[in-house]
Parts: C-alpha cells; sequence; structure tokens
C-alpha cells in the first residue's frame, strides 16, 4: 500500500506537465477562434508520441500496460492547464475498444490518428458534446452503456455558444450503427470517465492553489505582500485542503477501479463529488484573491472556473452524483 | 500508488480481525474519573499482554517493531470492532511515547516506553497556558535550574485527565533571554510530586475531561529533560506532527462508519408528516456530501501514512488531513443532530450510543485542540505555501 507517485509515475506526472505548459498554456484560451479547432496540434501529436492517450491499454493493443492510476496523473496535468482538445473522449473510446476487442480502432486512437468527441445524454434521442470542432467520432456514454459512433454516424442538430472558450456544444443525433457498443458490466463507462473528468478538476484545484499562492507572496497592500494578512493567507491554505482531497481522492478511485474491489462505485462518485465542489470553490477563491485584475477577462482565473464548470456537469447531473453516492456499497477494507 | 496488500499483512488484518472480536470489552466505558482510567489502562493491558500494543514502536521497549502499515490495520480494525475509545491512554500512546521515541535518551526510553505500553503509567500534556495558546512559544511557566534540578512555578490549562495521569509533557521557560523559541524545555513531570495542585475544569459535553495545573516550587531532576534544556521547542513540534497524523485514524474510521449508521437512521426515522428523513432533499444532499468527502478524508489519510512511511518524521503535510478532518466531523456531527431533530434537544449522558447533540459538542475540540484550525491554516500557508509570516 502505497498512495503516491512512484519514480516511474513521478515521471510520467513531469513529462505530462512540461508538455502540456510548453504547448498549451491557460492563457492560450484567450487567442482560439470561435469556429476553428481547439487543439493545439504539436501537443496532441507528442502527448501521442509519449503515449498518454494508452498508459492504460494493454500493451498487445499497442498501449503502454500502465493503469489507470497513470491515466489519472496525465489528466491532472490536463486539468492544470486547461488543455483544450477532445482528450477525455479519446482515451475513454480507447478504453472501450479495449473492452470490445478491437485492435484495428484501437490503433488508431492510441497513436492520435482519430481524435474522439465525448458524448454524454443531452433531451430526448439526443446527445450533447462539448468537442464539436475537433471530434472525427464520437463515444457515446450513458447509464446504459459506452457506444462509438464514426463521424458519418452522427449528425450536429444544433449548435450552441459556450462560456469555456475551448468548450465546443453541440446537441447529436445518432444517424448510424455503432461501430462498438458495450454494457457497463463490460466497461463502467461512466465511472471511469468520471475519474478522469475528477483528475482533471484535480489540477484545476491544483492551478487555482498555486496561482493565487505565487499573487499572494508579491502583490502588496499597505506595504506588505497581501499573503501575510491571514484573511488571504487562511483562504489560500484552503485551497491547498481542498486540493491535495481532491488529488488523493482521484487517485484512490483510479486504483479502487483497477484492483475491482467492492468500494469501486463508492469512490468515483464520491470523487465526482468532491473535485468538482472543490474546483469551483477554489477557482472562487483564486479570483477574490487576485481583486480587481481577478474579475477582468484577461485574466486567466475566469478560465478555470469556467472549464471546472462544464468538467462538473459532464456525464452526470448533480443528483446523480449524489445518488450514486448515496447507494454505493459500504466500504469495509477485504 | 498502490493499494494492495501483501499476503502477510492480509493474514496479520485476519489475525487482527479474530483477535479483536473475541477480546475488546463489551460493558460500557466510563468517561470520567478514577473508573475511567481502571477501565482504560485494563483495556491497554490486555492489549499489550497479547502482543498488540506499540505495534510500530521498537521491540527494545517493548514494542512490535512492525511497520507503520501495521499500525494502521491495527487502527482500522479497532474502529471496525467497536474498540473502546483510547480515554486516558491518548497522550502516552499518541504524543508521548513516539516523542520519546524521537527524542529521548536511552535511560528514559527503557523507563517509560514499556510502562506506557503495558498501562502501567498514564501521561498528560502540559502544553497550553492561561496566555499562551496558539501562541505556545509565549509560555512562562518558569523553571529555574537549581543544582541537578529544576524548580517550576506557573501553571498550565486544558490538560485533560491531568487528575488521572502519573507523567506529564511539560513545557516550561528555561531561559528569557533571545528568541522566545529558544528558552523553552521539555521535561517529564512527576504528576504525584509536591508542590502539583490539579483544579478539574467541566467541558460543554458534561464530563470533566481537562484540568488547571498548578505548579509551586516542583523539583524535576535534569535527568528528565528530553533533548537539551532550551531545545524543548523542537521535540514539542514533533509530538505535535505526531498528533496531526496518523494518530487520528481511527476516528477517520469511525467517521466512514458513522455516516453509513446515519443514513440507514435517516431511511428509518419519519418526520412529524410521516415522511422519512433521507426523503427531505437537503438531509441526502448533506449525508451525500459528507460520505463523499469522508472518502476523500480516507484518501487523504492513506497519503499521509504513505508519505510518512517514506521518511523518519511526520511532516506538515498533517495540517491538511486535520484541517479537513476536524471541520468535516463537525458538519457531520451536526447533520446527525438535525437528522434526529428535536431528538436532540434532550440532555442525554455523553458517551451513550444516540446522545447525537452531546456527540455534536465533542467536535468543537477538534478545531482548537492540537494547533486551532487558525493555527493549522498558518502552518499550511506558510510552510507548504511559502506564504509570508504575519498576523
Amino acid at each position: 500500500m502505497d498512495l503516491l507517485p512512484d519514480d516511474q509515475q513521478t515521471a510520467i506526472a513531469e513529462a505530462a506537465r512540461d508538455l502540456v505548459a510548453a504547448h498549451s498554456p491557460p492563457s492560450r484560451l484567450h487567442t482560439l477562434d470561435d469556429d476553428a479547432p481547439v487543439t493545439e496540434p504539436t501537443l496532441w501529436r507528442l502527448a501521442a508520441q509519449q503515449g498518454f492517450f494508452g498508459l492504460d491499454v494493454p500493451e498487445r493493443f499497442g498501449g503502454a500496460g500502465l493503469s489507470l492510476a497513470e491515466q489519472t496523473l496525465v489528466f491532472h496535468e490536463l486539468g492544470r492547464s486547461l488543455a483544450a482538445g477532445p482528450f477525455l473522449g479519446t482515451v475513454v473510446a480507447a478504453r472501450l475498444a479495449a473492452a470490445a476487442g478491437d485492435e484495428a480502432l484501437l490503433a488508431d486512437l492510441v497513436d492520435g490518428r482519430l481524435p474522439v468527441g465525448l458524448a454524454d445524454v443531452a433531451t430526448e434521442g439526443l446527445y450533447r458534446t462539448f468537442d464539436a470542432d475537433d471530434a472525427r467520432a464520437y463515444v457515446v456514454v450513458s447509464r446504459d452503456g459506452a457506444a462509438f459512433y464514426d463521424a458519418d454516424a452522427v449528425e450536429v442538430v444544433r449548435r450552441r455558444p459556450c462560456v469555456d472558450a475551448a468548450s465546443r456544444w453541440a446537441e447529436l443525433r445518432v444517424t448510424g450503427q455503432p461501430r462498438i457498443s458495450t454494457h457497463p458490466d463490460q466497461f463502467d463507462a461512466v465511472g471511469y470517465g468520471s475519474i478522469l473528468i475528477s483528475a482533471m478538476l484535480s489540477g484545476i484545484c491544483a492551478a487555482t492553489r498555486d496561482q493565487s499562492a505565487e499573487y499572494a507572496k508579491v502583490r502588496k497592500q499597505f506595504d506588505l505582500p497581501i499573503g501575510s494578512f491571514q484573511a488571504v493567507k487562511h483562504r489560500c491554505s484552503d485551497n491547498a485542503v481542498r486540493a491535495e482531497a481532491a488529488a488523493q481522492v482521484v487517485t484512490l478511485a483510479a486504483l479502487t477501479m483497477e484492483d475491482g474491489r467492492a468500494d469501486a462505485g463508492l469512490m468515483w462518485a464520491a470523487a465526482r463529488s468532491v473535485t468538482a465542489d472543490h474546483a469551483l470553490r477554489n477557482c472562487s477563491d483564486n479570483i477574490q484573491n487576485h481583486g480587481g485584475i481577478g474579475y477582468t477577462g484577461e485574466h486567466d482565473a475566469h478560465l478555470f472556473l469556467k472549464r471546472a464548470q462544464v468538467l462538473a456537469d459532464l456525464l452526470l447531473t448533480q443528483a446523480d452524483v449524489r445518488d450514486a453516492v448515496l447507494d454505493a456499497p459500504e466500504a469495509r477494507p477485504a | 500508488m498502490d493499494l494492495t496488500l501483501p499476503q502477510e499483512m492480509r493474514d496479520f488484518r485476519e489475525e487482527v480481525r479474530t483477535w479483536l472480536h473475541e477480546n475488546v470489552p463489551r460493558e460500557p466505558q466510563p468517561h470520567e474519573g478514577p473508573a475511567m482510567r481502571e477501565f482504560d489502562v485494563a483495556w491497554q493491558r490486555t492489549q499489550y499482554e497479547a502482543g498488540w500494543a506499540g505495534i510500530n514502536w521498537p521491540v527494545e521497549y517493548g514494542g512490535r517493531g512492525l511497520s507503520l502499515l501495521q499500525q494502521m490495520i491495527w487502527y482500522e480494525e479497532l474502529a471496525w470492532a467497536d474498540a473502546p475509545e483510547i480515554g486516558v491512554s491518548f497522550v502516552g500512546i499518541n504524543h508521548a511515547g513516539p516523542t520519546l521515541i524521537a527524542r529521548a535518551g536511552e535511560e528514559q526510553k527503557a523507563f517509560h516506553l514499556p510502562k506506557i505500553l503495558q498501562g502501567d503509567s498514564v501521561w498528560c500534556q502540559g502544553f497550553s497556558e492561561p496566555g499562551a495558546g496558539s501562541d505556545l512559544a509565549g509560555l512562562s511557566t518558569r523553571a529555574e535550574i537549581v543544582g541537578d534540578e529544576l524548580v517550576v512555578n506557573g501553571q498550565k490549562i486544558w490538560t485533560s485527565y491531568a487528575e488521572l495521569a502519573d507523567y506529564q509533557e511539560l513545557l516550561v521557560r528555561t531561559s528569557r533571554d533571545g528568541r522566545k523559541h529558544d528558552g523553552i524545555t521539555w521535561v517529564i513531570a512527576d504528576m504525584h510530586a509536591p508542590g502539583i495542585t490539579i483544579r478539574p475544569i467541566r467541558t460543554m459535553t458534561g464530563p470533566a475531561h481537562f484540568c488547571e495545573v498548578f505548579y509551586d516550587d516542583v523539583h524535576i531532576p535534569l535527568s528528565s529533560v528530553v533533548g537539551e534544556v532550551g531545545n524543548g521547542w523542537s521535540v514539542a513540534m514533533s509530538t505535535l506532527s505526531f498528533e496531526r497524523g496518523t494518530g487520528f485514524l481511527r476516528e477517520q474510521v469511525k467517521l466512514v462508519r458513522l455516516i453509513d449508521e446515519l443514513t440507514a437512521l435517516a431511511r428509518d426515522r419519519v418526520d412529524h408528516r410521516g415522511r422519512r428523513r433521507i426523503d427531505d432533499d437537503t438531509i441526502a444532499a448533506r449525508l451525500a456530501t459528507a460520505r463523499a468527502e469522508t472518502s476523500a478524508l480516507t484518501a487523504m489519510a492513506l497519503a499521509d501514512i504513505s508519505r510518512n512511511a517514506r521518511r523518519p518524521q511526520p511532516g506538515v503535510e498533517g495540517s491538511l488531513l486535520r484541517v479537513f478532518f476536524s471541520e468535516l466531523s463537525q458538519r457531520v456531527a451536526k447533520l446527525a443532530v438535525d437528522i434526529v431533530e428535536e431528538d436532540g434537544l434532550e440532555a442525554r449522558p455523553y458517551g451513550r450510543d444516540d446522545a447525537y447533540a452531546q456527540e455534536w459538542y465533542r467536535t468543537f475540540a477538534a478545531t482548537i485542540a492540537a494547533g486551532s484550525k487558525d493555527i493549522q491554516r498558518n502552518i499550511i500557508g506558510e510552510r507548504l505555501l511559502g506564504l509570508p509570516k504575519g498576523r
């Protein structure tokens, strides 16, 4: 038992952090064009080269043969930098293809040749995606299971503008047959996707914690750095507590799911609940800590809040998360 | 990142479960006075005799010399087995013992550690003073070196179970020169020594858990100093790190269980309109949030143990856990009171299973003791985030 990353895992996290920071810092979102794809092409290519789309895919299928725990480290970093693009959908699709044994599809996904949008259930008969300008296929995730659709098997019914500059919202109708589909017993796509979403939210918790702390060290009022005032310092400390809770519950959720433990259902639901709440609170505190500049459109602080808002709404409503937490069986160690 | 326990650890857990199932005392645990001491030390002795005391303490001082992981399993299983609270053994097992192991001289360790494990000596803490709470280093109980003795005069306060204790981990001021942190000495006081007067203080839960302790020319041999004269601040800080970290694992498991219990209670109980309490959306939402947060707490505790297993001394990250745990336990305790509605108004004896209000009152101590939540936040801000010191 050791919940912390080992040397190899730390190296994966650092590589991911460096890569994302170099090619897709949060400030990139200020410069995105409205109708063009949001993915930074170099980041996407290098992420594929470093194996980030198949860390938890078995080696015989071209993956790295690691686990969801390593995959969450990468998604934590994608969240921290507000990386734009269909990372979630592509990795969920890879795990789906692995579960269904579709090796040809897996190869395309792991190599990054086929960016897949994540779609969840919108209203009756329609699905919702935030990857509309980048996806060349879709993975539809619902309570009933997961299904992979090629681009020609869906049509866009309507587009909606999204508060998050990098989220490209569309409602989709399925017009063709899925290439593959699985039942929740084969692949718990809602749980798996929720853990990746939670990892991104935990990355946002860490980013806002650090942004506030750094600002509080240099911004002076009354001739002192504002971080020396308890009112500010304690908000920064609360951000650190929330970031720690978020990061650790994500790891625990990933490990319980990989190990097939009885408390896996509780842990992914808990991760969803805690990371969404903590990210939104950290993002709000971060705006407050920055004062007037935090309220401006040119600062990054609002970008974190808006991305957290979108992530917190994917796959499950708040009521769904609440029920999932309450209905999960108890968590006594085996 | 790995949750699996080796077969050896799983066997250990099985062994612990079996023993606890057969040996946990079933009679109610007294919550104050000599009856409490008698009960708590008997339970400590039972654990010692069966080889369960000091699981990760060194073998030469009566411990088992096993891993932190095994100690963790023991704490978890104590909570699952509804074992008695640690009670008067708390300071000896969770503070003084670990501090002595880390900082005391050979003779001190050989004398005190086995007694603590065997339940032969009960310890209390002498840190806070009327004028030195959060500003602990501002303490003014003074000790003059006279020959080979310290002569102590002053007053301590909020000392839990002082009237039941044999020894005290006592912080005294041995110098007024220089930085206030540098003039402090950590010394073992004999609570039966002449010149010590103890006055119990009632708490808001009812029983008199804590006391004022007065020192009037109390003579303590210099050989009872732990660390060196003037070095007490660093010794004390190692104690507080223990208190904030793994020592609370058991309470965390209890919180997990309490929420499951409260969820069942909310499903059973109906309000005056005949509606199940869980069908009140605010109750359901609070239960779900609490259960999710408690799962996160479990993860934080496992992470903290993992960190501490990699280094010789617990670090300041324990404060993250402490802040989250103490505030969460207050929210859960208040939720229990809200589920039972007007039953929360009934004065019930502390310690009874359905004394939800009294349990809620107890949790107010969690954000005050072991460093108030404000001090914990200063520690996080300054030592983890690197923010400048200030007020």
